[in-house]
This record gives structure tokens, C-alpha cells and sequence, in this order.
């Protein structure tokens, strides 16, 4: 049995079962550039696979990371054949479904049958809706899917491996939440419902809404989505951190909202340690203070975070952009980095891809 | 006459018993609670018992320091988290507990008073409680209703345009009973409530104070 948890993610690196990756943290801690590492170790370890990299961040920058242009269709990473990169704005896509929903229904005056678009009824229904928690989030992840699907279409291949890199608002996955919300607002609905009966429908006029049953709809789709998120061996969420008070407590605020959602959270990266006491050629105070603060909360990390995966990755000289020093970095994901034998990582980093 | 006074006596009884819980109406949650099914202390008890723990445990955190010992300080949320989730749970339950304690003592009120003070209304509704006297303590009219019916009204105008006598003698013995008298009753203890209510209890509220009188004597605003 092992007892201990490797200090790597070559586990997660190797699977042949997870679907969705979810990375995720509060900002500035190293997000994307741990994204993009876990997405290239999987690339290189499965090279017979397809891995679709998402960003949803509003203020994106995988395109920044890897140094090329990005947008909302997948566009495969140059040097990489197995690796694709997206960059979708899920808030604005929702607003320009919303936009072209309301102009549909001033021009037609009937129901949109398109699925989920048809829940917001010309933008009637998208006050009521935008009221339940969760919902806003639910929509926008599934013009996500439905994105990946079409760009699936339009490429011809199927992706094995998503990995999604999230907002720093930490509310992507709210809408896991949903299912019961919805559940009892429709209860609700039903009681009242059934109590009005028909005259609620003469009352809804020409258009007709179906509230419930769009609701209904949702509820569904949203609880198809959730049995894959919850399943440990589809779904995963890495969090991503740095070694200081704030961010460990809104990691562990994370952790705990996504325990309650039942996800799959085993993982964390702990971002830009400094290693000073290895640090023999070029070593300075305030990195000695520094360094020794770190140290303190890795103790403390590596207490209350027994059987989780904790990265520790060490803060290099310059930023780490472009697929030469990705790939560089992204390599103590799989095997951990020695502060000893890996040091001079730290500056081979610092020139300019 | 005597055998029929039980009758009398047990609706004061009931009566005094309905107002009694009306005017105690305040200290009936306290009663309730003491009066309490088993289920209802142990959910009580319990409650309290996860609310001290995790006072004592929030208060001991405090003194944590969270940077220096983030760990034990985490955990220790952790604890406190669960504890509050139990607490939402327990004060569920305990509500529940509480209303289903609160049914069993109305149901209680319902088949050992209110039922009873019907039934009995019901099968002794037509009990005379008093015969009304037979001088002449009411009006003519009726008395002449009283001892020969309605048709004496529509006779009266009858027999005064061809000059008869409408007085007639009250023969008739014209009982109150119980239901009619119970009403009567309950009638006048509320007006004497009412009254004692208002003329007593009631704070008396002081004249409004009018001051000067504002008169608008022209057009022109007055600006600053």
C-alpha cells in the first residue's frame, strides 16, 4: 500500500481514464503556466491521444504562455501534434446567445427550441433565471461544451483529455450545486402549478413559456454533467497555490467547496518556492527571509494535506513562456524537482524563447 | 331544576377553562416545553451540548495564531464547519420536534375541552337555565310574540283598526336555554373585557401639541 502520496502528478500525467482536468486557484499564483504543464506532460506522456487545453478566463493568456495566437476556435500548438489550444469567453458567448435570442423573438414572436438558448425565451426569462445561483455558470459551461463539440465536428477528431484553465473567481463549477436547486424550485413550481393549472398558460400569452419544463431541461443536463464530474476517475481539479497565508486559505476554501460538490481534489501545486538553502552560488537575505516563511507554510501544508499530491515547483529567474521553457518547467509535474540535482533550471529559464 | 345544575356548572367550567388559556396565551410555550415529549428534551440537549463545544472550540481558535500554527488552525476550522453544519441539522430537528410537541398538546386541548363543551352544547343545547319572568319586564309586543306567536304581530295592526284590545295576558312560560344563555354570556364577559381594556389598560395618549400656525400670506419663496 502506499502510504505516502508521491510528491508528483505522474500519476494524473500517465492517466488513461481522466476526461476533465480542472486547474484551478486565485490570481497570480501560476495558473496557466501549470495548466500548460500539465497539458504538455500529458501530450508527450500519451502521444497517441488528443488533449484540448480551454481557457475560460475572461482576460485570457495561454495565446501570452505559449507565445502564439489563440482564440475562440481550437488551434493545434506549433511543435505539438496532440495538443490544441482554445481560448473562449463564456460570459460574452452566453450575452451574444442571449443578444440573438431576444432579436429572434422580437422578429418571430415563437418559442426557441434549441435546447438550453431556449431557456432564456427571448431574454424574458434570463432576469428569473440569472436570480438562481449557479445558473449563469451552468449556461456558460455548457456553450463551452457545446463549442468543443462543434469544434470537434469541424476538426474531425474527438479530444480524449480536456483541461480547462479557470477564472480566478473560482465559481466555475457552482453550478454543480444546481441539480438540487433546481429540484426544489421546481418542486415549488409544481405546487403552484398545480394549483393555478391552466390559467397560468393563458396567462404566459402567445409566447407560451414553459418555465418548468425548461428548468427541467437544465436540471437534466446539468445532472448528466455532474455524474461525470464526480467520478474521480474522469474528473480531477488540481489547485494551484504559492506557499503564503492567503492563498493557502482561499486554497483550502477551494478544496472544501469543491469536497462539497463531491469532487475529485487531490492535487496541489505549490508555485514559486524559492529553494534559498540550495541556492549556494547566489544567495541573498531577503530570499533567506523569504524562503524560510515558505518553509513554514510547506510544513504546515504538507501537515493538514496528508494524502494529497503536493507539487513543489520552484520560482525560476524569468517568466516561463513559450513550449521550449514549458516544457522544461512542466517536467517536475512528472518527476519532483530536485533543488540539488535541478537547480540550474532556475536560470537555464531565463533567457527569452 | 337541581338535577339540571351539573349542566350549568360544567359549562362554567369549560368557559372558565377557555378563558383562562386565552389570557395565559404568553406562558403556553413554557408550559409546552415543560410539559415536552422525551424526543424533544434529547433534541434539545443535544443541541446545546454541540453549541457549547463549539463555543469552546471557536474560542480556543481565536487564540490560535494562523500564520504561525496554520495548521492546527485549519483543522480546527475544519471542526468548526462540521460543527455548524451538526447545529443546522440539531436546530432542524429540534424544530420539527418542537411542532410535532406543539400538535400532540393542541390535539390534547382539542379531545379534552373543545370537544367536549360541544358535545355537551350539542346534547344539552335545549336545557332551560331559567324561566323569564312573567310581570312585566318586557314590552307588550313581546310578550304577545311569546304567547302566541308571530301571527300576534301581524294580527296587532289588524285588531287596533277595528278597535280590539291587542294586550294579551303573558301566559306563556318562556325559558332561556343553555345554548342562548352560554352566548349571552360569553357576550358579555367580552364587552367587559372591551371595557376594562379600554377605559383601564389602555395607555391614555396625550393631545397632540399644535404650534404655531404656519400661515401663507404670499407667493414669494423664501431662498437661502
Amino acid at each position: 500500500m502506499d502510504l505516502l502520496t508521491e510528491p508528483n502528478l505522474h500519476s494524473l500525467i500517465t492517466s488513461s481514464t481522466h476526461k476533465w482536468i480542472f486547474v484551478g486557484g486565485k490570481g497570480g499564483v501560476g495558473k496557466t503556466t501549470s495548466s500548460c504543464s500539465i497539458a504538455i506532460q500529458m501530450a508527450l506522456a500519451q502521444p497517441q491521444k488528443q488533449y484540448l487545453l480551454i481557457s475560460t478566463d475572461p482576460a485570457h493568456n495561454l495565446s501570452d504562455a505559449f507565445g502564439e495566437k489563440f482564440g475562440k476556435d481550437t488551434r493545434k500548438v506549433t511543435g505539438m501534434n496532440n495538443l490544441s489550444c482554445m481560448e473562449i469567453d463564456p460570459s460574452a458567448a452566453l450575452k451574444d446567445m442571449n443578444d440573438m435570442a431576444v432579436s429572434r423573438a422580437n422578429q418571430n414572436g415563437g418559442s426557441e427550441e434549441d435546447g438550453l438558448g431556449g431557456l432564456l425565451q427571448g431574454g424574458a426569462l434570463a432576469d428569473l433565471t440569472g436570480s438562481i445561483p449557479g445558473i449563469d455558470e451552468a449556461l456558460s459551461f455548457m456553450e463551452v461544451m457545446k463549442h468543443i463539440r462543434n469544434q470537434e465536428k469541424g476538426e474531425g477528431e474527438t479530444y480524449d483529455t480536456v483541461i480547462f484553465d479557470t477564472a480566478p473567481t473560482g465559481h466555475t463549477l457552482r453550478f454543480l450545486q444546481l441539480p438540487n436547486t433546481l429540484s426544489k424550485l421546481l418542486e415549488k413550481f409544481g405546487e403552484i402549478t398545480g394549483k393555478l393549472g391552466p390559467m397560468l398558460n393563458s396567462l404566459a400569452g402567445a409566447g407560451n413559456i414553459d418555465v418548468a419544463g425548461k428548468l427541467n431541461q437544465l436540471k437534466e443536463n446539468v445532472e448528466t454533467i455532474k455524474q461525470q464530474f464526480t467520478d474521480p476517475d474522469l474528473t480531477t481539479f488540481v489547485c494551484v497555490c504559492i506557499s503564503e497565508f492567503l492563498s493557502l486559505y482561499e486554497t483550502e476554501r477551494l478544496i472544501q467547496e469543491l469536497i462539497s460538490y463531491d469532487m475529485d481534489v487531490n492535487s496541489i501545486i505549490v508555485n514559486q518556492l524559492l529553494f534559498a538553502d540550495d541556492d549556494k552560488e547566489y544567495n541573498c537575505k531577503r530570499c533567506q527571509a523569504r524562503w524560510k516563511m515558505q518553509k513554514k507554510y510547506l510544513d504546515q501544508i504538507d501537515e493538514l494535506y496528508e494524502d494529497f499530491h503536493v507539487v513543489k515547483m520552484p520560482l525560476c529567474a524569468g517568466e516561463i513562456r513559450g513550449l521550449t521553457n514549458l516544457k522544461k518547467f512542466s517536467q517536475f509535474l512528472n518527476k519532483e524537482y530536485d533543488p540539488i540535482a535541478d537547480g540550474s533550471i532556475i536560470y537555464d529559464l531565463e533567457e527569452k524563447n | 331544576m337541581s338535577s339540571g345544575n351539573w349542566v350549568i356548572y360544567v359549562s362554567l367550567l369549560f368557559v372558565a377553562l377557555n378563558k383562562l388559556l386565552q389570557y395565559t396565551a404568553s406562558y403556553h410555550d413554557s408550559w409546552g416545553s415543560r410539559l415536552a415529549l422525551p424526543n424533544v428534551k434529547a433534541a434539545g440537549n443535544k443541541y446545546r451540548e454541540v453549541l457549547a463545544e463549539h463555543q469552546k472550540l471557536a474560542a480556543s481558535n481565536r487564540a490560535v495564531s494562523a500564520q504561525d500554527d496554520y495548521a492546527r488552525w485549519t483543522k480546527n476550522n475544519r471542526k468548526l464547519t462540521q460543527m455548524e453544519n451538526e447545529l443546522k441539522r440539531l436546530k432542524e430537528q429540534l424544530a420539527a420536534a418542537t411542532a410535532q410537541n406543539k400538535q400532540m398538546l393542541g390535539k390534547l386541548r382539542l379531545v379534552s375541552l373543545t370537544l367536549p363543551f360541544l358535545a355537551l352544547k350539542l346534547w344539552k343545547g335545549k336545557h332551560v337555565v331559567f324561566y323569564l319572568p312573567k310581570s312585566n319586564v318586557f314590552p307588550k309586543v313581546i310578550s304577545g310574540v311569546w304567547s302566541q306567536g308571530w301571527l300576534y304581530l301581524a294580527l296587532a295592526p289588524l285588531k287596533l283598526v277595528t278597535g280590539k284590545s291587542v294586550v294579551t295576558a303573558s301566559t306563556a312560560e318562556v325559558g332561556v336555554s343553555l345554548g342562548i344563555w352560554l352566548w349571552a354570556l360569553q357576550r358579555v364577559i367580552d364587552t367587559l373585557e372591551f371595557l376594562l381594556k379600554q377605559l383601564l389598560l389602555t395607555p391614555a395618549m396625550a393631545r397632540p401639541s399644535v404650534g404655531e400656525k404656519h400661515e401663507i400670506t404670499s407667493d414669494k419663496v423664501a431662498l437661502d
